[in-house]
């Protein structure tokens, strides 16, 4: 189902997960277009990368975590922000070559940490982009 | 014939972003282009009717400019406003991501969110 | 594989979020990239503009998004500030940083429309 069409949205995630729905906005779409057959990618920029905490346990709200996991599953790329990752706490050493990602144990296995520079390659190779909580 | 795609997700008093969001519609319209608005989460209340001011008209006058206007019906109820309170003319859907994402992804030929 | 330049719009004060310097921070790595970038001052992003930034580091331990701008502008980035922003907030041209473009608004909505394939709004 994944890569049918070929075309790549990505979409940016700027705000935390939970203090405002464009967390679950930016999901359902992704969700939307998995589904549909593009490609997509996804980059968790300033606090749109506490979507990647584990342990996340909303009792009334969309689990976002969850939702980012279901979203991998589905064929998504999801990268966090190195800079915004350590300045919250995240970051527990050195870009790890082997796993391809800084490492956590704070974050999902879903999300990988990375430098801005992907986002930049995102942006670069993406057929259209779509911001969430940045505006 | 180019097409500019709008996705709003704040409401209409919030900022200037209103503001803004119409001044790009305008030019598009000055250019021939069509436009089409999705209003998604609290950008539903940009929909509703009975609203006072050139911010709370954004859409209507939107709608006389030719523009298509589609929001989200779940966000739309959960926020009290059933569909006989929405603005005559725009559409409410039930799969509005859906319609959004056919647009962005083999219509639009700009995209602006926010 | 771009060709189209990158928008980077930016509507909010430099230092009261992190808005700003993201978004500053997503247009150098593109430009060190060797992507295009524009980017778009409107609102209250016509502050990022003004010169005479006093330590921020410092004073209130924020980076200085002044020399983001700086460098944007050196590394040949297009910055672009909604004229009427400026009149507004009271900020005249001999205070705005080198290099940067000052357009009404309408022109600001045509750059958009002419160049806007990938608007990353801040």
């Amino acid at each position: 189902m994944v890569n049918e069409k070929g075309k790549m949205l990505t979409l940016m995630l700027f705000s935390g997960p939970y203090a405002s729905q464009y967390a679950d906005h930016m999901c359902r779409i992704a969700k939307k277009a998995l589904d549909k057959g593009y490609r997509v990618e996804i980059f968790l920029y300033g606090d749109g990368v506490h979507s990647q905490l584990k342990g996340q346990n909303p009792k009334m709200f969309f689990n976002i975590g969850e939702a980012l996991t279901e979203l991998t599953a589905k064929g998504a790329i999801i990268k966090s922000c190195q800079r915004c990752s350590g300045a919250r706490g995240y970051i527990e050493g050195e870009f790890d070559e082997k796993l391809d990602r800084y490492p956590s144990s704070k974050a999902i296995d879903a999300v990988k940490i990375y430098s801005l520079y992907s986002f930049v390659d995102m942006i670069d190779r993406t057929d259209h982009l779509l911001t969430f909580g940045s505006a | 014939m180019s097409r500019l795609c709008l996705l709003i997700m704040k409401p209409p008093h919030t900022d200037d972003d209103m503001d803004r969001m119409c001044g790009l519609l305008n030019s598009a319209k000055e250019r021939g282009w069509d436009v089409v608005i999705y209003l998604l989460g609290d950008g539903v209340y940009c929909a509703k009717k009975g609203q006072r001011g050139h911010l709370g008209n954004s859409m209507m006058t939107a709608l006389g400019k030719g523009a298509e206007i589609n929001a989200n019906l779940k966000d739309l109820l959960a926020r009290a406003i059933p569909p006989e309170n929405v603005m005559p003319g725009v559409k409410v859907l039930e799969d509005l991501e859906g319609a959004f994402i056919e647009d962005v992804m083999e219509k639009a030929s700009r995209v602006v969110s926010w | 594989m771009t060709i189209m330049p990158i928008i980077v719009q930016i509507t909010k004060p430099p230092f009261g979020h992190e808005n700003t310097f993201a978004g500053l921070y997503v247009a150098s790595a593109s430009l060190s990239k060797g992507l295009d970038v524009i980017v778009i001052l409107m609102g209250d992003g016509v502050y990022v503009a003004e010169k005479g930034q006093i330590d921020p580091q410092k004073n209130i331990f924020l980076p200085p998004t002044e020399t983001q701008l700086n460098d944007i502008v050196d590394l040949g980035g297009r910055v672009i500030v909604d004229k009427n922003a400026l009149y507004e907030r009271g900020i005249e041209y001999e205070k705005l940083i080198a290099g940067v473009e000052v357009k009404e608004m309408k022109e600001i909505q045509n750059v958009i429309l002419d160049h806007g394939d990938k608007v990353v709004a801040f």
